[in-house]
């Protein structure tokens, strides 16, 4: 009961760190095709890494 | 960072953004990233860039900032198509008289790209065409509202502060102040003024002081403008005891204690994402990097007197500790010990092993070539990296012209014309960029034939842009460093022509300049 308990609280803590979205990289052109084969708008964010 | 830490990675946003966008990321500095800013012409970051599926831009948010749940209102808003670009411009084609409606637009665009502004500007002039008066409609300034053809004026006014070169003027700004002395946007027009009056060169030299005394005046407990007051009386070295009285009235602003009061303040409201706002690693960053510019003026400063040297190296030293990655103080440090005859050390701390790890970006690879180049040493570390740097940034015209200037400086001209020579013209179609190579060639007095033939063809291609006037004026420069006299003179007076009268003083100096040199050679 106790390992299953720590089992679904390691799980809960993986799940929080997973990052919040699937971000694309790579063409540009490849998530074009995607956002709109699924009627979406594609997010481009662009950042730098020490701001 | 901020908008990482607060936005995108807090869950309570990140299932709506997952559901709602095909999501895409850029990062500045890898190649693939650096592409697609290129693509998009994005410069400064944050930046959201929203497009539909075939390639069209809908809209775009520029920065981030605290609390997120605003920030989230705005994506929001993006996706429900509230005053998207995409929105404001078919609806402004529908109601192209809505002032309001053009005002909103121009503040897209400007945003978009905050450079180049001349759709923003173009827009701003037809507000202030429809609406002289400025009674048709209101628009958001901050927490204000101000009546469209006021902030038109305004933007316009800026456009000119900020413009490249000759365009450079204060006098729309000024006139504006002079028009709405109870404007809401005075402050920001005062702000803007004194920075300009405080790095502008020579011709403002007499107005400048007098400006800045105005707006020490009008907001005598803001400490910017006493700032502002000191930076003019050290760069033009005058009014020295009025500078002092300004520096000792700046005694109170502490920018950290500010920004700690304020960080406490919010925590009692309850509020710590505004505290995370004004109290954050990038406040303290830059907090680092003042401390860094201050440790480092400090020793040039005790350097140039040849006193209290040992206290001088040792803050040099602190500021390369505090911005390891930080050419301008390596470049700094160097210097000092160059002037303090230590080679060996100013090696040590800006030399061949700073341009190999970590590799650092072609601007820190230029500022190494330059310094080296200027000082005759290092030359063939100096050479490598500004061959790093054109590698880096093959098409930029600043990356290119500096290599012909490193190159020059030592005694290779073969190479400079190579990479910044008639074989760059013949792809070059950007008529600022065609122009400053002209002005380049002509200062060195050197590839004369090539620098003409570019200024001419930077003349023909600007038939529509608001910079004619400087292109004439550098293509006259050009003809005078060639010996063509009549033909300068007949550039400059096209320049001064084509002036919208913000730099009539300027070319008609030039102007007499000319004249005096066709004088000389009609005299000998």
């Amino acid at each position: 009961m106790k390992k299953a308990f720590i089992f679904g609280f390691v799980l809960l803590l993986f799940a929080a760190l997973l990052p919040a979205q699937t971000w694309l990289t790579g063409s540009v052109d490849d998530a074009l095709a995607k956002a709109k084969a699924q009627g979406k708008l594609l997010l481009l964010d662009f950042f730098a890494s020490s701001g | 960072m901020l908008l990482g830490q607060q936005y995108y990675d807090n869950p309570k946003y990140g299932k709506f953004l997952e559901e709602n966008f095909i999501l895409y990321r850029a990062p500045r500095g890898d190649k693939t990233g650096d592409a697609v800013f290129k693509r998009f012409n994005v410069s400064g970051t944050p930046f959201l860039l929203f497009i539909d599926g075939n390639g069209k831009e809908i809209d775009w948010i520029r920065g981030y900032s605290a609390p997120p749940d605003k920030f989230h209102e705005k994506v929001k808003n993006v996706l429900q198509g509230v005053d998207t670009f995409k929105v404001l411009s078919e609806k402004s084609l529908e109601n192209p008289k809505d002032v309001s409606l053009l005002a909103k637009l121009a503040k897209k665009y400007s945003d978009r790209d905050p450079i180049n502004t001349e759709k923003a500007n173009a827009l701003y002039k037809q507000i202030v065409a429809i609406d002289p008066d400025g009674k048709m409609g209101m628009t958001e300034y901050g927490k204000d509202q101000v009546s469209c053809t006021e902030y038109a004026e305004f933007s316009l006014g800026q456009a000119v502060l900020y413009a490249r070169g000759t365009q450079r003027s204060p006098e729309p700004l000024k006139a504006f102040i002079k028009k709405y002395p109870a404007s809401k946007i005075l402050k920001s027009a005062y702000m803007s003024l004194s920075s300009f009056y405080a790095y502008a060169p020579g011709p403002y030299k007499e107005e400048a002081f007098k400006f800045l005394e105005e707006a020490v005046a009008k907001y005598p407990d803001d400490p910017y403008f006493r700032l502002y007051y000191v930076s003019r009386s050290m760069n033009n070295k005058e009014n020295i005891d009025r500078g002092i009285e300004m520096a000792e009235g700046m005694r109170s602003m502490n920018q950290a204690s500010i920004a700690d009061y304020r960080a406490r303040l919010y925590q009692l409201k309850g509020d710590l994402s505004q505290a995370e706002a004004v109290y954050s690693q990038e406040f303290m960053d830059g907090q680092v990097t003042s401390l860094a510019y201050a440790l480092s003026s400090y020793a040039s400063f005790w350097m140039g007197q040849k006193k209290n040297l040992d206290s001088a190296e040792k803050m040099m030293q602190t500021a390369i500790l505090l911005e390891p990655d930080n050419a301008y103080f390596r470049q700094s440090a160097a210097g000092f010990y160059l002037q303090a005859g230590k080679t060996d050390k100013a090696l040590e701390v800006f030399g061949p092993e700073f341009i190999k790890t970590p590799k650092p970006n072609a601007s820190a690879l230029m500022t190494y070539a330059r310094f080296w180049a200027s000082n005759k040493q290092n030359m063939e570390s100096a050479a490598a990296a500004m061959e790093s740097a054109l590698k880096l940034s093959p098409e930029d015209a600043y990356v290119r012209q500096s290599a012909a200037q490193v190159f020059i400086m030592m005694e290779k001209q073969d190479k400079a014309i190579e990479i910044y020579g008639p074989a760059y013209i013949k792809i070059q179609d950007n008529p600022l960029a065609l122009s400053g190579y002209g002005r380049f060639w002509a200062g060195q007095k050197k590839n004369l034939d090539s620098a003409l033939e570019a200024a001419k063809k930077a003349t023909t291609l600007a038939d529509q842009s608001p910079n004619q006037s400087y292109l004439w004026d550098s293509l006259a420069g050009v003809y005078l460093a060639a010996g063509k006299l009549e033909e300068a003179l007949k550039a400059e007076e096209k320049a001064l022509a084509l002036d919208e009268g913000f730099n009539t003083e300027f070319y008609q100096t030039q102007l007499k300049k000319i004249k005096d040199e066709i004088e000389k050679k009609a005299k000998k």
